[in-house]
């Protein structure tokens, strides 16, 4: 389903990246651990096509959710618009549903900034699992949270994905994080020679 | 509501009663006259359907040129602020433009394209482009690259993103340059009417000034001032508070 063969991404000739592979197949989930500055946000943009300066193919769905570290919301817009303008094909129900699923059923007219740093990030996974895709991107959405909103969020995220199926592609550099939603583990050393191999199961 | 309310009035009408001292103590109401008769002038004016007919063809250049402008530096502004490139091309005209004087722009739009309405609007425009174009690069350099991420990958179509991304995010920067555009425009456009058009208050108060009528030159002068004012209060700051609702916090 999603096949990257990466051999090399650099930066200004400077290499950042280089031969990483991945192959998953659908619902597989693995997380990529790696300290800062590695380049596991530079891997996640080339995995989500938003960066295809690189050497190698890639081979992935249309459909792609994504979730930044930051909520990154439409803050001129409510919290229902911000589902409804990246989801246009769901309707008022699937909104509310996804509202309900998140504890913001009540703030649908709400505007982000009214709303708390842990609801803003309930907003965001909300926005990223409303209509169910074949794989889900994460850069590090768990960092940075109070212990109990991180739990929470973990929780929320492996409900949804049990749900819909999706393969999961998270960056983080926490290892807990890959064992509460299920995830292989795998880690990016330094570049050169990354040398990561995420062969299928 | 504005704060202050009472006081901004009050002071208003001292502005007038200061106005009508003065007018008083020169005692020639050829040099200054007092407000009560420029208000009569106005109304005489008004009766003679002189007033309505130049504030229409001024109204009319000045929104033309406007509207032109802010699309026009909006487009590049935009272009500019999110390509380096770009930039590094266009940047040394526009500081060209920036530091021509309006009213150079106006003598040669005349004499290449000749005394005619094209012209003066395009003069106008010319010299309001520039400034509309940083002010724009400006909202554009610092927009958000996260959110134009989020809307490559969830496929949002241009329109989507012109309306719920670009727009609201420059939304402050078009509402600056708006400003400052609006306040600068009407005056250029006077000078353009002073200098070759046949209507508009510029070109009343070219004859009024070669009339030495100071009483007409400030009826004019005074009835666009109120226009302006009446934009102003009725069209841009309300429209600016509706749009910027969102910017209310949780503890508002």
């Amino acid at each position: 389903m999603l096949k990257l063969d990466l051999h090399r991404k650099s930066f200004a000739g400077h290499t950042v990246l280089e031969d990483v592979h991945l192959d998953l197949k659908q619902g597989e989930r693995v997380a990529i651990f790696g300290p800062s500055g590695v380049g596991k946000t530079t891997l996640l943009r080339i995995i989500a096509g938003l960066d295809k300066r690189f050497v190698g193919t890639r081979e992935a769905p249309d459909e792609i959710a994504l979730m930044f570290q930051n909520p990154t919301l439409l803050e001129w817009r409510t919290t229902k618009e911000n589902l409804q303008i990246f989801h246009p094909a769901s309707d008022e129900q699937d909104i509310q549903a996804a509202l309900s699923q998140v504890g913001l059923q009540d703030k649908a007219d709400h505007y982000p900034r009214q709303l708390s740093v842990g609801q803003q990030r309930r907003l965001a996974l909300a926005r990223c699992f409303l209509t169910p895709t074949p794989l889900v991107l994460l850069d590090e959405p768990f960092t940075s949270l109070d212990q109990s909103l991180r739990q929470e969020m973990l929780t929320l995220t492996r409900a949804f994905l049990d749900k819909t199926g999706s393969a999961l592609v998270l960056v983080t550099h926490a290892q807990d994080e890959a064992e509460a939603l299920g995830a292989k583990y795998y880690e990016l050393r330094n570049a050169p020679q990354n040398g990561v191999e995420f062969a299928a199961l | 509501m504005r704060r202050n309310t009472g006081i901004r009035i009050f002071s208003l009408g001292l502005f007038l009663l200061f106005w009508n001292g003065l007018s008083v103590l020169l005692g020639d109401q050829q040099v200054l006259p007092s407000p009560l008769q420029v208000f009569h002038e106005m109304s005489v004016l008004w009766q003679q359907g002189k007033l309505q007919e130049n504030l229409v063809a001024t109204a009319w250049r000045v929104a033309a040129a406007f509207g032109l402008a802010m699309l026009i530096g909006g487009a590049f502004g935009y272009a500019m602020g999110r390509s380096d490139g770009l930039d590094a091309w266009l940047d040394p005209w526009l500081i060209i433009f920036l530091n021509l004087p309006a009213l150079v722009l106006i003598v040669l739009c005349y004499l290449w394209v000749g005394l005619n309405e094209f012209a003066a609007v395009l003069a106008v425009t010319l010299s309001k482009v520039p400034m509309t174009t940083t002010i724009i690069r400006e909202g554009a350099r610092n927009s958000s690259s996260a959110l134009r991420d989020l809307a490559s990958v969830y496929r949002l179509s241009l329109l989507t993103k012109l309306r719920h991304i670009v727009l609201p995010e420059l939304f402050p920067h078009i509402v600056s340059a708006a400003r400052t555009g609006f306040s600068v425009i009407w005056k250029i456009v006077l000078v353009v009417e002073f200098l070759g058009r046949p209507n508009g208050i510029g070109r009343q108060i070219h004859t009024q000034f070669s009339l030495f009528d100071v009483t007409g030159v400030l009826a004019y002068a005074l009835s666009f001032v109120i226009c302006i004012l009446f934009i102003e209060f009725a069209i841009m700051q309300p429209s600016e508070k509706r749009v910027g609702r969102w910017r209310v916090d949780a503890e508002a």
